[in-house]
């Protein structure tokens, strides 16, 4: 395998590898944070700060990391970023993080995070290790954030909390779709996100024997 | 020395813990004040929410300086409906009562049972129905009273309420006008009900349709019998003053605030202090010419 480019390794995770439509990683919290396009957005950015120190601090020094404590050390390493983020949340984002900071407390079981510590970090550079990571928050923050977009939209009628679609309620004419707001809308909209991509890009499609 | 060494293994460890714990601490430390800044601002900022004294867009120094300006905060005791004695906040270790916080006197343990009593109680132990899935009850509640513009009189008392709605407990404000029985106002600062659904509570149309409603059911003379306000299933009849409008897909939320109200305005509740003011309005005229802790240092 040749080594990849700085772009490719920047921007493959956007569409080509993306960690949750082809890897199916961090599902779990791209259910729960996608209410609301605010939200989302906060999400993302924490995500992306999250892998990209991550995997520069693992890169950093992954060749003095033990191998049978390596799991241990990454785990260490993301645990003190995301408690460092949720606490610069509450200091400057104080509105935000009173609706999100349980999620934010479990980035670090993001599976994005620790597979890109221990699938890429542990074997490349500072710079690409930093670029992975800044790559893969990305390619995790597009869906989250189609996935929000989309249900503020048909959920709340709403797009970042101003009114778009005129609510019934409201005296305008958009009846909600209240299972937009429940959990397993998130699942048909990334279903139908892997869909359109696969479509599009049918290398991606796994192959039946 | 080989990277899977002992040693080696022990070092890094240890050196591994000790920079990420004081990155860690570094981070709690140096944003603590801003945090606590936020939550406090946080508070404020809903208390005027309730009197319906700023909107959303108000700036944050604004609500300082309307908190300031127009809000008096006193210590109730819930179980005999006065005002706290200087004595009982000795007691509690209270010495500024911007520092109160209920939820840590409702979670007081102590082995020494009476000590523990005197921070709150046991519902069940004493044999009250816990409406609102509290299970322990604050003996102590911080009300806050709005002066009206001129500073002469008092216009609205607003009372903390708290309960349990599906996945989260509630706390809010309930702001009353002077007769303790017409809703001007309520908001709930805390809560993680489902967002668009039991969330709601927090949508500015709802909450405006509280303005107006009556706590309290009336037996036709002036003595109020018991509390009424309620959500109910789909639209409220416009013309009942203890309708209010249900939230649709959140049947548990809206029971819970339901609750709550009932709870809070109920004999275990606030009703003492409402009763004790019935019979001599002028408890609450009185703090009105209390000097605000600001104006006092003024003065020296």
């Amino acid at each position: 395998m040749s080594t990849p480019s700085n772009k490719e390794v920047l921007f493959n995770p956007l569409f080509k590898n993306n960690p949750i439509a082809l890897q199916v990683l961090g599902v779990c919290s791209a259910l729960a944070v996608t209410t609301k396009l605010e939200t989302s957005v906060i999400m993302s950015v924490a995500v992306i700060v999250v892998t990209a120190c991550s995997n520069t601090a693992v890169s950093l020094i992954r060749n003095h990391i033990p191998s049978n404590i390596r799991i241990i050390v990454q785990m260490t390493i993301i645990a003190s970023l995301v408690i460092m983020v949720d606490q610069v949340l509450q200091a400057y984002a104080h509105d935000a993080s009173k609706s999100i900071s349980v999620f934010v407390g479990l980035i670090i079981t993001n599976c994005i995070v620790m597979g890109r510590a221990e699938g890429f970090a542990m074997k490349n550079n500072v710079k690409m290790s930093f670029l992975d990571g800044v790559g893969n928050g990305l390619g995790y923050s597009i869906i989250l954030l189609l996935v929000g977009g989309a249900r503020e939209l048909f959920g709340s009628g709403n797009l970042y909390g101003i009114p778009v679609l005129q609510k019934v309620t409201e005296g305008g004419w958009y009846n909600p779709n209240g299972l937009m707001l429940l959990s397993p809308s998130a699942f048909f909209l990334i279903g139908l996100f892997i869909w359109a991509l696969r479509t599009w890009k049918p290398e991606q499609v796994e192959e039946h024997n | 020395m080989s990277r899977d060494s002992i040693g080696k293994t022990f070092g890094v460890t240890i050196a591994l813990c000790v920079v990420c714990s004081s990155l860690v601490a570094l981070a709690a430390v140096s944003l603590k004040e801003r945090q606590d800044l936020n939550k406090k601002l946080d508070k404020q900022k809903n208390v005027l929410f309730a009197a319906g004294l700023a909107g959303v867009e108000a700036k944050n120094d604004d609500i300082a300086e309307i908190f300031e300006k127009r809000i008096v905060k006193k210590l109730l005791d819930l179980n005999t409906g006065q005002f706290a004695t200087q004595e009982q906040m000795d007691e509690l270790g209270i010495t500024d009562l911007d520092k109160f916080n209920a939820e840590s006197l409702a979670k007081f343990s102590s082995k020494d049972k009476e000590l523990a009593k005197k921070h709150r109680i046991l519902l069940k132990e004493e044999g009250i129905t816990d409406i609102a899935s509290l299970k322990t009850r604050e003996n102590f509640s911080l009300l806050y009273f709005v002066r009206s513009e001129d500073g002469k009189a008092i216009e609205t008392v607003i009372f903390p309420v708290k309960g349990k709605g599906l996945w989260s407990t509630l706390l809010g404000f309930i702001a009353v006008d002077l007769d303790l029985n017409t809703v001007r106002g309520i908001t709930f600062y805390s809560h993680a009900e489902t967002p668009g659904l039991g969330g709601e509570v927090d949508n500015f149309k709802w909450k405006a349709t509280w303005e107006g409603k009556q706590i309290f059911a009336t037996n036709g003379t002036d003595e109020k019998v018991a509390v009424a306000l309620g959500l109910v299933k789909g639209s409220a009849d416009k013309e009942n003053p203890h309708e209010i409008d249900g939230l649709s897909g959140a049947t548990l939320t809206a029971n819970g605030v339901t609750n709550l109200v009932k709870f809070w305005f109920g004999e275990n509740g606030f009703q003492k202090f409402i009763q004790a003011v019935q019979k001599d309005p002028t408890i609450i005229s009185d703090i009105a010419h209390e000097k605000s802790v600001s104006q006092k240092t003024e003065d020296n």
